[in-house]
């Protein structure tokens, strides 16, 4: 399909009015007909769990910290069997407090 | 520095001095752009050697970074896990000798989902669920 519509914004070095192919895609910083990740959710959770009931598993980082205020660390949860997991409605698994970053699929 | 290029401040930011954490978009940093996103099921037999399916092909011409959360097989509770997990993870018990393992891996032209698992329960099929995003950005050159 002809792109001939949305924003493109190239990286340094690479011709912005060239029309991106599979193979060059890459060489775009954004691409107003290429899907990108949002944010559905980013912050503290304090508790084990975040109900999102989105109704599919989205993408996740979740982080263990110290404090929801003053943090002094930010900890990539743990992925083991008793480690944080997702569900089509929750994030269950997580440390407290924890923060999160939902994204939707795309 | 170059002054040029885009950027977006969150509601009451001053895009002008405001920091990268408060912008929604800065046309400097290259967002992850995604090419596809899918579900699937891998289906193998537990208690055996290693299973490795093909989960999607493209045409790229270079390895793509990607995510991939899976289905799992909870080696402790001797069932599956309808939970979903970010992979890889490997997992064991006893020493070793009981083990659940998810290792998905990117090509030039395929990503595909090696996984196992063995409790010695003699469980044989076992299907899992996964869900994956490949994306236009290599590991390399982002």
């Amino acid at each position: 399909m002809a792109e001939d519509y949305g924003a493109k914004v190239s990286k340094d070095g690479h011709d912005v009015t060239a029309t991106p192919t599979e193979a060059t895609r890459k060489n775009f910083v954004s691409i107003g007909s290429t899907d990108a990740h949002k944010i559905i959710y980013s912050g503290y959770v304090s508790a084990t769990s975040y109900t999102h009931n989105l109704g599919y598993v989205p993408i996740f980082f979740a982080f263990e910290t110290d404090s929801v205020t003053t943090p002094t660390y930010f900890k990539p949860m743990e992925n083991s069997p008793y480690g944080v997991r997702a569900t089509t409605t929750q994030i269950t698994n997580l440390t407290n407090p924890s923060y999160l970053i939902l994204l939707h699929r795309g | 520095m170059a002054d040029y290029g885009i950027k977006i401040s969150k509601p009451g930011k001053d895009v002008l001095t405001c920091g990268i954490e408060d912008l929604i978009y800065y046309s400097k940093y290259p967002l992850l752009k995604i090419k596809s996103t899918g579900t699937g099921t891998i289906t193998y037999d537990h208690d055996d050697a290693s299973n490795d399916v093909l989960v999607a092909t493209h045409s790229l011409g270079y390895i793509p970074i990607f995510t991939f959360l899976t289905q799992w097989y909870d080696i402790d509770g001797d069932a599956k896990s309808t939970t979903y997990r970010h992979a890889p993870f490997y997992d064991s018990l006893a020493g070793g000798a009981v083990v659940t393992r998810a290792r998905p891996y990117a090509s030039t032209t395929e990503l595909r989902y090696e996984v196992g698992s063995y409790t010695g329960s003699g469980i044989t099929s076992i299907s899992l669920d996964y869900i994956y995003v490949i994306y236009y950005d290599p590991d390399a050159d982002l």
